[in-house]
C-alpha cells in the first residue's frame, strides 16, 4: 500500500477525540500550535461512552484544574449540565466536590463545535493505523484510508479502542464502543518499539427507556439550587435543570443475578483483562458481598432531548435476557425496556511506567499518552492528562522545558506522578486519599494554584485573567478586613449578636474566626464592613483560618520534600555503579527510571538509606 | 534521603570501649545545644572555635557527667556545620542520658552514615570519593538494620504489625467515608473507630512502657543508697556486693565523691551508688555533699532508704517522699539483729534486714524484683516483646501522639480529612521501623471492606 502524503506540517497530530484528546488538541492549539485531531467517527466527539456525568470527589478537584489551566472540560460541562449537585456538603472543605449531569449529546455537539472554531486547530476523521517514527523520533501517523499526516509530536489517546472486545454473555466481538469498531495496528506497533501492552476491562449498564420506567416508585434526587458552576468563568447555569431518581435492588434481583453467572463472561473466565474494584459490575457486588441485600441504584437522565436513562450502579456483562430479568424484579422497573443492553470491554493499555512525568514516551521521542491508554478510567482523569499531554507535545516542539505539576500543586500532578512512578494494573482511578497533601488542593482554590501556570503557558486568555486578577485584589482585602478589624468587647451588640455571652479583651474579625463556634456567616450578618465582600472568598479565608495548624503542617511538608523534588536524576544514569543498593531496590528503580530523588522515594521499597547512596552518587557526578 | 537542615546527634565513638566516649552534634543548634546543657567550670567563657572547654553536663540539679566539651564553628568542622563534640565517660548509662537531653531540645538521632553523608554533600569530602562515601553510607544502614531487624524479629514485629492494623482498618474506614459520599458507605462507624483506637493506645502504650525494662536490662538497674548517718548503708552496700568494703573501687575522676560497684543479681546488672562517704562525714561540706547525694536521685531508677530499726522514731515518711520525689523506693529497715528493733510505718513498700547477719537479704532482692515487674510489665499475663532500640519507643511514642490527637478529633467533630491526617502521620512513622505503607494499601482495605462503585 502506498500513502499519500496529505501535504500539510503539523506541530501536534492527537489521536482519538474523547476527552483526553480535545483537552490535547485545544491546549496545543491555544498555545499556537498547527494542530490536527483525528478521530475514528466524527459523529462521536467527546462521547460519554458510559455515565453521562462529570465531577464527583476528586473527579470535580481535577476538572477545576482543567478549567485553571485554560481547558474546556469545565466550561463544557457548565454550558450543557442538566443537574448540578455539591457532594459531601456535611463534611469538611477539602472533600467537598461538584458533580453534574451531562446532556450528552449536547456535551458532545459544544465541544465538537468549540474544537471546529478554533482557527489553528483541524478536526478530521481518519483510523491511525500506524505510527512514522524515524530514528526512534516520532514524524506523523498514517490512517486506513492510506493517508500519511506529518507531525512533530503525536498525542495518542486510544480509549477502550486499541483491540478493544465486548463482551455481552458469552458473545463477544470487536469494537472500541457500542456501535463502532475497534483500532487495530497501533499496539502491536507500540510493542515493537519495545513497550509493554497489557489488557484492562470495564463495563457499563444497560440503558433503559424512561417511558417503560414507574418514576413513583423511586426517590426523586434534584439538584441543588441554585447550581454551582465548575467554571470560574460561569457566573450561572441557564439551561433547564432536570432531578435524577434512585431505587435498589432486592434480594430477588440477587437470585436472578446469581442463576445467570453461569453465562457471565467474568465468571466463566472468557474475560482476562483486569476490571476496576472501585465500579465493580452488579454480578461482582452480588458475589462478593452477600450478606449485602440491596444495592443503589441511580436512574440518571442522558439528555433532554432523548428517553434514555442510565441506571447507575448496575454495570454488567450478564446475557441481555438475564439483564432484563433482573431489571424488572427492582422497583420502578417492573416494566423496564433495554434500549441498550450494558457490556463489559477489554482493550489494550500501555504501562505508564513507561512514560516521563511529560507523559512523553521513553521509547519514541514525541510519543505522548495520554487517557485510558494510560490505564486511567474517568473523563476527568482523561481530560487532565490530556490537556498536559498537548502543553507538553507543543513544549517539545519548541524545545522548552515540560510542565510537571507538582503533587502538592493539584491533583493533576498526583495523578500523572502515581501513573510513571508505579504504573497501574488495574483501572486507576482517582481519589482524594491518593493525595498526601489533600488540605492543599481543595475544589475552591484550583485557580489560586494554576491560574498563573497557565497564563504563562499562554492558556489563559485576557479575560480569565483579569478576573482572576481581580478575584486575588479582593481576597487580599478581605484579608486585609479580617485582620485589621478589630472588635472590642464594649461592642455590645456585635458581641451578643455573634453569640459570644462575655468578651474579655478585643480581638480581630481573624481571630474571632478561629473560634469553632462563630463562621463566616455570622460575621457577614453581624459584620458591617464585610457586606461588599464576597461570600466565597470570605468561606475560603475562614477555612485558611479555622484550619491553619492543619493546612501549616503540610506546608511544612512540602518544603521538606521539595529538596527531594529537585534533585534532578539523568535519564542515563548507570544504577549498575549503585553497589550500595540493593539490587531488589536497584531493579525498581531501573523499571521506573525516576525523573528526581522525591520520584524515587514514592517508589515502594525504595529507603531513605538508598535515596542518600543515590544523592552521594548524582552529587559526584558533577 | 536524609535531610540536611536540622540537627543531628549520635555517639561518635563506640560506647564501651574505653574508658572516654565522644558524642557529635551537627547543625545549626549545635551551639545552643551546648550552651543549654554545658555549664563550663570557668564562669565568663566564651566559646571559641575549636577550643576544649572543661565543664559539667546536665540540667539545673542534676549534672549527668564532668565533660570536656569542643566546639568547630562552621565550615571548619567535619560536616562543614557548626559542630559539637562531648567528651564524657565512657557509660552507656551517661551516654545516653546526654542524648536525651540533646534529643528532648530539638536534636535528632542521626541515621547510620548521616554525618558522613552530610560531609559529602557539603563538599567536606572530594567529589571522587562518592563511591566510597556511599559504600559507607550503605554498610552503615545495612548494619543497622540487620540490627533493627533481629530486634523486630518475632514477637515485637508480630506486635507491630498489629498496631499497623489498626491504624490501616481505621484509616479504611475514615478515607472510605470520605471518597464514597453516595455508595452506601456508612458514615464511619464511630464506635468502631473508638475501639480501635483505644485498642491501638492501649497496646503502644504497653509496648513504650517495656522500653523502660527493656533499658533496665540493657544498661541495667542505678540503685542509690541513703539513709542518715550510722544507719548501715555501707554494711547494707558490702552485704548486696557479697564482698568486703575494701574490694569497692572509686570510679575514676577525683571530683567523683561516691562509690559505684556493679554486681549482678539475677540476669540484671545493678549498679549501686552509695552516698557513704558524703553522708557520714560531719565536716563542713556536709551541706554540700548532702545536695550531691540529692542530685543522683532522679538518676536512679530505685532509691534504698536505710533506717535503723532500733531508732525507728526518728523516721519520717514525708521527710522521705520529700527526698526521692518520683524515684521509685524500697524502705530498709536495718539491725533486725539486734533488741529494740522496731518496724516502721510508711507509705512505700518495707523490708527488714539484718546487714549484719544478712537475714532478709532474700527478701530485699525479691521486693525489688517485685516493684520493677509490677511497674513495668504491667499485665502479667500477656507476654509482651521488650523494646530495646530507643527509635523503637520514639517512634511508638510519637504514634500514640498522633493517635490521641485522632480520638481527640473524633469527640471534637473535627472533619474526616483532618482526622486522617493524624493516621496518615501516625502510619509513616511506624513505617519508619516496618517499611511504608502505600495509599493503595488504604484502597485494597476500603474495597474488601465495602461494596463502593456505582
Amino acid at each position: 500500500m502506498t500513502n499519500a502524503s496529505y501535504g500539510r506540517e503539523y506541530d501536534v497530530i492527537v489521536v482519538g477525540a474523547g476527552h483526553a484528546g480535545c483537552e490535547a488538541a485545544l491546549a496545543a492549539a491555544r498555545m499556537g500550535c498547527a494542530t490536527l485531531l483525528l478521530n475514528l467517527s466524527l459523529d462521536a466527539v467527546a462521547q460519554m461512552s458510559c455515565n453521562p456525568a462529570i465531577g464527583g470527589l476528586a473527579k470535580g478537584h481535577l476538572v477545576r484544574e482543567i478549567d485553571a489551566l485554560g481547558g474546556e472540560m469545565a466550561l463544557n460541562i457548565d454550558a450543557t449540565g442538566i443537574q448540578f449537585r455539591t457532594l459531601n456538603t456535611k463534611k469538611g472543605p477539602a472533600v467537598q466536590a461538584l458533580r453534574a449531569q451531562a446532556d450528552r449529546y449536547e456535551y458532545s455537539r459544544r465541544m465538537k463545535q468549540v474544537l471546529e472554531n478554533f482557527p489553528l486547530l483541524d478536526l478530521k476523521q481518519g483510523s491511525v493505523e500506524k505510527l512514522v517514527v524515524e530514528k526512534d523520533r516520532i514524524a506523523g501517523v498514517v490512517t486506513r484510508d492510506g493517508v500519511c499526516f506529518s507531525g512533530r509530536a503525536v498525542v495518542l489517546t486510544t480509549g477502550t479502542f486499541m483491540h478493544g472486545l465486548i463482551h455481552v454473555g458469552l458473545n463477544h466481538y470487536s469494537g472500541g464502543r457500542a456501535g463502532e469498531p475497534p483500532s487495530v495496528g497501533l499496539s502491536e506497533q507500540l510493542r515493537s518499539y519495545g513497550l509493554t501492552v497489557g489488557r484492562l476491562k470495564t463495563g457499563t449498564p444497560p440503558r433503559l427507556y424512561a417511558g417503560s420506567i414507574d418514576f413513583s416508585k423511586t426517590e426523586e434526587q434534584p439538584g441543588d439550587v441554585p447550581a454551582r458552576p465548575f467554571s470560574f468563568m460561569t457566573n450561572q447555569i441557564s439551561q433547564k435543570q432536570v432531578s435524577c431518581f434512585i431505587t435498589a435492588t432486592n434480594e430477588r434481583t440477587h437470585d436472578e443475578i446469581r442463576a445467570g453467572l453461569d453465562r457471565s463472561p467474568l465468571y466463566s473466565g472468557v474475560i482476562e483483562g483486569i476490571g476496576p474494584r472501585y465500579c465493580p459490575s452488579i454480578e461482582d457486588k452480588v458475589v462478593r458481598f452477600p450478606e449485602k441485600t440491596t444495592h443503589q441504584v441511580f436512574l440518571e437522565p442522558e439528555s433532554l432531548h432523548t428517553a434514555e436513562i442510565y441506571p447507575n450502579g448496575l454495570p454488567t456483562s450478564l446475557p441481555a435476557d438475564v439483564q432484563l430479568r433482573f431489571l424488572r424484579t427492582i422497583p420502578g422497573l417492573e416494566n423496564a425496556e433495554i434500549m441498550r443492553p450494558g457490556y463489559a470491554i477489554e482493550y489494550d493499555y500501555v504501562d505508564p511506567v513507561q512514560l516521563r512525568s511529560s507523559l512523553e514516551t521513553r521509547a519514541i521521542q514525541g510519543l505522548f499518552h495520554a487517557g485510558q491508554i494510560n490505564g486511567t478510567s474517568g473523563y476527568e482523569e482523561a481530560g487532565a492528562q490530556g490537556l498536559i499531554a498537548g502543553i507538553n507535545a507543543v513544549q517539545y516542539v519548541r524545545n522548552e522545558q515540560p510542565l510537571i505539576i507538582g503533587r502538592d500543586q493539584g491533583y493533576t500532578g498526583v495523578l500523572i506522578d502515581d501513573l510513571v512512578s508505579l504504573g497501574t494494573k488495574e483501572p486507576y482511578r482517582m481519589f482524594t486519599s491518593r493525595a498526601e497533601y489533600r488540605l492543599l488542593l481543595r475544589e475552591d482554590n484550583a485557580d489560586q494554584r494554576l491560574t498563573a501556570l497557565g497564563r504563562e503557558l499562554g492558556l489563559v486568555d485576557d479575560r480569565r485573567w483579569q478576573l482572576f486578577e481581580k478575584k486575588m485584589n479582593d481576597r487580599a482585602q478581605a484579608e486585609t478586613l479580617l485582620n485589621e478589624v478589630r472588635v472590642s468587647p464594649s461592642d455590645r451588640a456585635l458581641v451578643a449578636g455573634l453569640g459570644m455571652g462575655e468578651m474579655k479583651n478585643g480581638q480581630s474579625l481573624a481571630e474571632l474566626l478561629k473560634r469553632p463556634d462563630i463562621t463566616a456567616a455570622d460575621l457577614i450578618r453581624e459584620v458591617e464592613n464585610l457586606r461588599d465582600v464576597s461570600p466565597d472568598i470570605l468561606e475560603q479565608l475562614q477555612v485558611e483560618i479555622k484550619y491553619d495548624g492543619y493546612i501549616q503542617r503540610q506546608i511544612e511538608q512540602v518544603a521538606k520534600s521539595k529538596k527531594l523534588e529537585g534533585v534532578k536524576i539523568p535519564d542515563d544514569f548507570d544504577y549498575d555503579i549503585a553497589s550500595g543498593l540493593s539490587s531488589e531496590v536497584r531493579e525498581k528503580l531501573k523499571r521506573v527510571n525516576p525523573e528526581t530523588l522525591g520520584q524515587a522515594g514514592r517508589i515502594p521499597g525504595v529507603t531513605p538509606a538508598a535515596l542518600a547512596i543515590l544523592g552521594i552518587l548524582l552529587r559526584g557526578r558533577k | 534521603m536524609y535531610l540536611l537542615n536540622d540537627t543531628i546527634v549520635a555517639p561518635a565513638t563506640t560506647v564501651g570501649n574505653g574508658g572516654i566516649a565522644i558524642v557529635r552534634i551537627s547543625g545549626d543548634l549545635s551551639l545552643s545545644l551546648l550552651k543549654l546543657f554545658f555549664k563550663p567550670s570557668s564562669t565568663a567563657h566564651h566559646y571559641v572555635s575549636h577550643q576544649l572547654v572543661y565543664g559539667h553536663f546536665g540540667v539545673e540539679g542534676c549534672v549527668v557527667d564532668e565533660v570536656m566539651a569542643v566546639y568547630m564553628q562552621a565550615p571548619r568542622s567535619f560536616t562543614r556545620e557548626d559542630v559539637v563534640e562531648i567528651h564524657c565517660h565512657s557509660s552507656s548509662f551517661i551516654v545516653e542520658r546526654v542524648i536525651d537531653l540533646l534529643i528532648s531540645s530539638g536534636a535528632r538521632m542521626a541515621q547510620p552514615g548521616e554525618f558522613t553523608f552530610r560531609a559529602f554533600m557539603h563538599g567536606r569530602i572530594d567529589l571522587t570519593s562518592a563511591q566510597a562515601v556511599s559504600d559507607i553510607v550503605s554498610a552503615r544502614s545495612r548494619q543497622s538494620s540487620r540490627v533493627a531487624v533481629r530486634q523486630l524479629e518475632g514477637v515485637l514485629r508480630d506486635q507491630i504489625d498489629v498496631l499497623k492494623g489498626y491504624l490501616i482498618e481505621m484509616l479504611a474506614l475514615t478515607e472510605a467515608y470520605l471518597d464514597f459520599p453516595e455508595e452506601e458507605v456508612d458514615g464511619a462507624d464511630l464506635s468502631m473507630l473508638f475501639e480501635h483506637s483505644s485498642m491501638f493506645i492501649d497496646l503502644a502504650t504497653r509496648l513504650i512502657g517495656t522500653f523502660q525494662r527493656g533499658h533496665l536490662l540493657k544498661e541495667g538497674l542505678s540503685v542509690l543508697i541513703l539513709g542518715s548517718p550510722n544507719v548501715g548503708k555501707s554494711s547494707l552496700l558490702n552485704l548486696l556486693l557479697g564482698k568486703e568494703r575494701a574490694i569497692v573501687t572509686d570510679v575514676p575522676g577525683t571530683t567523683r565523691d561516691f562509690l559505684t560497684e556493679d554486681s549482678l543479681v539475677g540476669s540484671v546488672v545493678v549498679r549501686f551508688i552509695d552516698t557513704a562517704g558524703i553522708r557520714d562525714s560531719v565536716d563542713l561540706v556536709e551541706q554540700e555533699g548532702v545536695r550531691r547525694a540529692l542530685s543522683f536521685v532522679s538518676r536512679s531508677d530505685l532509691v534504698l532508704y536505710v533506717v535503723d530499726g532500733t531508732a525507728s522514731d526518728q523516721f519520717s515518711d514525708a521527710a522521705v517522699r520529700d527526698i526521692v520525689g518520683d524515684t521509685p523506693c524500697l524502705i530498709v529497715v536495718n539491725k533486725s539483729d539486734v533488741d529494740g528493733f522496731d518496724i516502721v510505718s510508711s507509705s512505700f513498700p518495707i523490708v527488714s534486714i539484718s546487714a549484719k547477719t544478712g537475714a532478709g537479704l532474700e527478701d530485699l532482692i525479691y521486693q525489688v524484683g517485685l516493684m520493677f515487674s509490677l511497674n513495668f510489665s504491667g499485665d502479667d499475663a500477656t507476654e509482651l516483646p521488650i523494646i530495646t532500640d530507643r527509635r523503637h519507643c520514639d517512634v511508638l511514642c510519637a504514634c500514640l501522639t498522633e493517635v490521641q490527637s485522632f480520638v481527640d478529633g473524633v469527640r471534637g467533630s473535627l472533619y474526616g480529612e483532618f482526622l486522617a491526617t493524624h493516621l496518615n502521620r501516625a502510619l509513616y512513622e511506624l513505617g519508619t521501623i516496618t517499611g511504608q505503607t502505600a495509599p493503595d494499601d488504604i484502597l485494597n482495605d476500603i474495597f474488601s471492606r465495602f461494596c463502593v462503585g456505582k
